[in-house]
């Protein structure tokens, strides 16, 4: 626990990107009913540490950096999910030059369990991003992506069921709709499902029939809905009933903390978001509890 | 006895419903800044090193100076507009070349496609990649002049966007005094239009570009053609000069 003492002393003194944590340290973080998530989004191709004359994250991120860390927490953790929800791509030439390919690798090499697709994975085509996959030997989740009539036909998932110890975990993947988003010529005969239609169906699916005991959506559809855009995944959590956890993306939003929301059965929703550019990693300890809840809302514990 | 008896079996029952199958809760959960004091996985450095070796030699290319530093933002700025104007003169001389019938010739880019601004002092390669990282190539549409009052019409509604060779007024939600060239905008008459291959294709909910008549696709890149705008520039002894004149007027 002193790593997460001094991980967590440092959080706090990282300024507007600290997260103040409400959440009771219970200790039983490595245990064996505990899985440890650990999720990344909008990455954008940040294989480098920003500047260090960086205005707003100087000498943050980098590939490097990250890895070790997951790898540290990987010796503390008994059962780890890596995941990543989208817009890995396009940000700095290394996607330019090399096309998402080291991204990809690296990411591999990191042991990521599943991605989703985000609208700047649409940047250089289909067929791109079709050549791109190749590289990456985790799936990439899209349940309200069909690309059936496309060359990604068959080249993505719609749902993957994931076991972890305890856990039968279900991934499902949410898209924004890439209208006025992508050209539309990068996703030509590719058809949008309703998002939250889709993750209520194939979440209920995979909680029912495929016999998960955890819902974790990857979510490229933004926190908050605007008139623009209704779809968020506070509206996927209200609207839903299996979703356990919703890692969101696309927004680049900075989260203090996790974010608790009400699904209309009345049980929360945890939603998480990262900001981007790979300088924050998130971490998400789903503790499988057979007695009452661990969860105090406004406790402060550093332990 | 029997009374006690009663009040224990309450008891085990409640227990029981709060044992029901796993329920999973966040029992922890922190955001890990990853700064400096995360050590670097040495085999993952040393598959980047290379890369950033090759990249770092193209991006760090000095290729002229700016006075200021310039920004891009909604409805116009000096950064869009300079970027239109650049445009705007590639496609004029391209036309020329290609023999095409001689018509007024407008630039419309998406400023939201304009990702950072161009700093002050030296600028280097990279600076443009930072500016514009999307691959996006130029675009010429022949177009009706009541096309281009839409196309002006959803340039307002959408808060603006850079603009060369032309210019309007956006009040109450519609258009006044559109122009081309500062001559009143013809609905009858034909004009060319430069855009992106993301903007032509309906990018931005530019689907008024759908109804082009013509369409002649240049094999420049958008960054391709701002570096070498800023290199002839620097050629020539001068350092970037940003439009000052407004196109857009929003009231």
């Amino acid at each position: 626990m002193k790593t997460n003492r001094r991980q967590f002393i440092k959080t706090l003194a990282a300024g507007s990107l600290a997260a103040t944590l409400p959440f009771a340290v219970k200790g039983e973080s490595g245990s064996h009913n505990t899985l440890t998530i650990l999720h990344t989004n909008d990455v954008h191709s940040h294989l480098d540490p920003f500047e260090a004359n960086h205005p707003r994250f100087p000498n943050m991120g980098g590939f490097a950096r990250r890895a070790s860390l997951i790898s540290k927490i990987r010796q503390q953790k008994k059962h780890v999910l890596l995941v990543d929800a989208g817009d890995i791509f396009q940000g700095t030439p290394y996607f330019n030059f090399f096309g998402g390919k080291p991204e990809l690798e690296l990411m591999s090499k990191m042991g990521y369990d599943a991605a989703t697709i985000g609208n700047h994975e649409f940047d250089n085509g289909m067929q791109h991003l079709s050549d791109q996959l190749k590289y990456a030997d985790f799936p990439f989740i899209c349940s309200n992506y069909n690309f059936d009539n496309t060359i990604l036909k068959g080249k993505t998932q719609s749902w993957k069921v994931i076991e972890k110890g305890p856990f039968r975990i279900g991934i499902i993947g949410l898209g924004i709709n890439p209208a006025g988003l992508v050209s539309p010529a990068n996703y030509k005969g590719m058809d949008w499902l309703d998002p939250i239609k889709t993750a209520e169906e194939t979440a209920t699916y995979l909680r029912n029939e495929k016999n998960c005991n955890l819902i974790v959506a990857l979510s490229h559809l933004g926190i908050n809905s605007s008139e623009e855009r209704p779809d968020s995944d506070r509206k996927t959590a209200a609207e839903s009933s299996s979703i356990d956890v919703i890692i969101g993306g696309h927004t680049h939003t900075f989260m203090d903390e996790p974010e608790l929301i009400k699904n209309k059965a009345g049980k929360n929703v945890i939603i998480n978001q990262v900001g981007w550019g790979g300088v924050i990693l998130g971490q998400l300890d789903i503790t499988l509890n057979k007695g009452k809840s661990t969860f105090l809302a406004t406790q402060h514990i550093v332990r | 006895m029997r009374h006690h008896h009663f009040i224990l079996l309450l008891l085990a029952f409640a227990v029981i419903s709060c044992q029901s199958p796993g329920k999973p809760t966040l029992s922890f959960a922190r955001q890990i800044p990853i700064d400096s004091t995360v050590a670097s996985d040495s085999s993952i450095s040393a598959t980047i090193a290379p890369l950033r070796d090759s990249v770092e030699a193209i991006m760090n290319e000095v290729i002229g100076s700016s006075p200021k530093e310039i920004f891009s933002e909604k409805p116009e700025s000096p950064l869009s507009s300079f970027v239109a104007d650049l445009l705007k003169e590639t496609a004029v001389e391209e036309l020329n070349e290609s023999g095409k019938e001689a018509l007024p010739v407008i630039t419309v880019i998406n400023i939201r496609g304009l990702r950072a601004p161009l700093p002050k002092g030296v600028i280097k390669v990279k600076d443009i990649y930072a500016l514009m990282p999307f691959e996006n190539q130029m675009i010429i549409l022949k177009m009706s002049g009541k096309d281009i009052k839409s196309l002006y019409q959803h340039m307002g509604e959408s808060g603006g966007d850079g603009l060369s060779g032309g210019s309007f007024t956006f009040n109450n939600q519609s258009v006044k005094n559109p122009e081309i060239n500062n001559k009143p905008l013809k609905e009858d008459a034909f004009y060319y239009v430069v855009t992106s291959d993301y903007l032509a294709t309906g990018g931005d909910h530019y689907n008024i570009f759908a109804n082009a008549v013509e369409k002649h696709e240049s094999s420049n890149k958008i960054r391709d053609l701002i570096i070498q705008h800023i290199r002839e520039l620097n050629a020539q002894g001068k350092q970037i000069q940003t439009p000052s004149n407004q196109r857009i007027k929003m009231q």
